[in-house]
């Protein structure tokens, strides 16, 4: 049982700023670069590179957008990545017993 | 995609937790103050659909102006605290919002066309307000509960 979960494992989450990054967006609908520095606590271009490393990968939707004159950057996580993502949360519970 | 440093099932979880529950505490700040508004627009609009039935069109037309008017700047008035706020709510409370919304927007409607049918009596008229208001009220209030 426990070997079937550790290949449902998806090493594209398994890095901390990834993982926190889709644990973040999936409490969310969408959610501004702004909020998800906060609320992640990483700087500008470390959130920026990781996002667009999981938007290459299929499993997170950028839009860029203006509010007011000022531009703005919306994430969300794609019908994919929130399939992708719940198998891998689902894998670490299914491993650390609490699934 | 590069993994980078890679962590344990078990650390895995808890910075999960940890990064949704920073997420979840500035989405709940959004949904707490959506979930007001919308309690503050269902009591205003079941009023004014109550108050429509008072200030009828053929009795007292200013009146009746006042009060359409009243209901349009509510309306525009949420509509763009929504608007401000839907980026930052939980998953599902978009929805949530907009379904509530739509229905007391259908029933002032429904209380409108009302106004065809003659004069009511002041139990008739409460209960328009409490069916108006309804929607959007148990709405917020799911809002802020959660």
């Amino acid at each position: 049982m426990n070997a079937h979960a550790r290949e449902r494992l998806n090493d594209d989450f398994s890095n901390p700023v990834r993982l926190s990054l889709m644990g973040s967006l999936q409490a969310v609908d969408e959610a501004d670069f702004k909020s998800l520095k906060e609320a992640i606590g990483i700087s500008d271009s470390v959130l920026s590179r990781h996002l667009s490393a999981l938007e290459a990968g299929g499993y997170v939707q950028i839009k860029k957008g203006y509010v007011g004159k000022r531009p703005r950057t919306w994430a969300k996580l794609t019908s994919a990545g929130q399939e992708a993502f719940a198998q891998h949360v689902q894998a670490l519970k299914e491993i650390t017993g609490l699934g | 995609m590069s993994s980078g440093k890679k962590m344990s099932p078990e650390e895995q979880l808890a910075a999960l937790g940890l990064a949704q529950q920073g997420m979840q505490r500035a989405a709940g700040y959004g949904a707490k103050l959506l979930g007001t508004y919308c309690i503050i627009l269902g009591v205003l609009m079941g009023g004014l659909a109550a108050l429509l039935q008072v200030f009828r069109p053929d009795a007292d037309f200013i009146g009746f102006i006042v009060i359409m008017a009243l209901f349009c700047v509510s309306v525009a008035a949420m509509s763009l605290a929504y608007g401000k706020l839907y980026r930052s709510l939980p998953r599902g409370h978009s929805k949530m919002y907009l379904r509530g919304f739509i229905a007391s927007m259908v029933l002032y409607a429904v209380a409108v066309a009302l106004l065809g049918a003659g004069p009511m009596g002041w139990g008739a008229i409460a209960l328009i307000w409490i069916i108006v208001a309804a929607p959007l009220f148990l709405t917020g209030i799911a809002m802020v509960r959660k």
